[in-house]
């Protein structure tokens, strides 16, 4: 991409051809090791695998002219295969190195999530319990001290608008839905909450209805509620449409608006929430792209493998 | 048990030397071509740390014929350099001259199966690593 090449291609190309040339005369050690420090070297300038197949394809392209018989054609391929093994071996351990990040990127999400869980039920079950309680002491207090009615049915009141922003900030951590009935009835919960509060109808179509592993329940719930929370707070759609569906073990959702639509340029990518929707999909293999033009409506699109 | 070869590191010629002889320990062992190439690979890894921090050291490799049909082979690289101050620090991604490509130390962890890792500042590093055969 933009990492910079203190070794060009051109470069990598001389090298690689006189490595494997000297390889193909005398496959010993010392020249697999030239093959190993190339493919580092290569590693470190940046270049990718692609590159790196590109170049020992011409490279064998050019000595292949060096034989003329059958035979001498096949040992010169197979000499070439092994070299170009020790080439690529230091990828394999960037290779390695990705996968174990992201194993680890998986995890952490996991562990938010149980930890977004966890508070959501310490607010909705325990300190609701606590207002209750609270609830039915200020009734007795009425009840005792009839002078300080009045006053007890202001604090009835807060509490009542203390319950409610309990039960909602617990609903948006962790909406316990999603874990009781699944994906799709939380979605719909959400589509509806959305519609509700934005005033804006938001309809939800899905062909797939079956329970999913549980870490892509949750990435698809809340990039669908990261997308309708962008479309309701800067589209200024009339209707917003949440679709999901299955190909090829892949499930596709598209959160898609009616609404002023914005020119997809770094700048709108950056203030969208884009970011974290795209770091969660990525750490379960999924990829997302954004669809909209000035006057055309907004498409979220996204999609998640299935395995 | 174990047939143990040492192989005194001090430049990039006994560094083929060691990557040879495990190529050849890891074959005799019954891994794959492209396994002995990891091996390899790991050899030259742990040989590039002597040789550009230690100046010398040695690195040994010894075929595992181990109890219980356990096989393997396992790799020993030893200097008297000035050691690691940060081990747990060597060992992350994105340290030294590899950047964050999982080369060096965290990529020979990442070859084999066990890595195991002693330093003591100014007085040396010795890392032993094995890898079995599956």
């Amino acid at each position: 991409m933009g990492a910079t090449r203190p070794m060009p291609r051109t470069s990598l190309q001389r090298h690689y051809c006189a490595a494997l040339s000297a390889y193909l005369m005398n496959p010993g050690e010392g020249a697999r090791m030239r093959a190993y420090e190339i493919g580092r070297d290569a590693l470190a300038a940046g270049q990718s695998i692609p590159d790196v197949v590109e170049v020992h394809s011409l490279a064998l392209q050019e000595l292949s002219t060096t034989t003329d018989t059958r035979a001498g054609m096949q040992a010169v391929i197979a000499s070439a295969g092994t070299f170009l093994t020790e080439v690529l071996s230091p990828f394999e351990m960037t290779h390695r190195g990705y996968r174990d990040s992201l194993t680890a990127w998986r995890h952490i999400n996991e562990t938010l999530e149980e930890e977004i869980r966890r508070i959501a039920y310490a607010l909705h079950d325990e300190s609701g319990q606590l207002l209750v309680s609270v609830h039915l002491q200020l009734a007795r207090l009425a009840r005792t001290v009839p002078a300080a009615e009045s006053g007890v049915r202001t604090c009835q009141a807060l509490l009542d608008q203390a319950e409610r922003q309990l039960r909602d900030l617990s609903h948006e951590l962790r909406p316990m839905v999603l874990d009781d009935l699944g994906w799709l009835p939380a979605i719909e919960f959400l589509a509806t909450a959305v519609a509700a509060r934005a005033k804006v109808p938001v309809d939800v179509r899905s062909s797939v209805t079956r329970r999913l592993p549980a870490a892509v329940e949750i990435a698809l719930y809340r990039v669908v509620q990261e997308a309708l929370t962008n479309a309701t707070r800067h589209a200024r759609a009339s209707r917003i449409l949440v679709e999901i569906g299955a190909e090829h073990g892949c499930l596709q959702c598209v959160v898609g608006d009616d609404g002023v639509g914005f020119a997809v340029d770094a700048a709108a990518l950056q203030g969208l929430g884009l970011k974290s929707m795209r770091e969660r999909l990525g750490a379960l293999g999924g990829a997302l792209q954004v669809v909209s033009a000035p006057g055309c409506g907004a498409q979220i699109r996204f999609e998640l493998p299935l395995d | 048990m174990a047939e143990e070869v040492q192989i005194l590191v001090t430049c990039d010629k006994d560094v083929v030397t060691a990557r040879q002889q495990g190529r050849a320990t890891a074959l005799a062992a019954g891994f794959s071509n492209s396994e002995a190439t990891l091996v390899a690979t790991a050899i030259s890894e742990l040989a590039r740390n002597i040789v550009s921090y230690a100046n010398r050291g040695t690195v040994t490799v010894a075929r595992l014929n181990g109890h219980k049909g356990a096989a393997g082979l396992k790799i020993v690289a030893s200097d008297a350099g000035p050691g690691i101050a940060d081990v747990a620090q060597a060992l992350r991604d994105g340290y030294s001259s590899s950047g964050g490509l999982g080369l060096g130390l965290p990529g020979v962890r990442r070859l084999m199966d066990d890595f195991d890792i002693a330093s003591v500042p100014g007085s040396g590093t010795t890392v032993t690593v094995t890898k079995w055969l599956k």
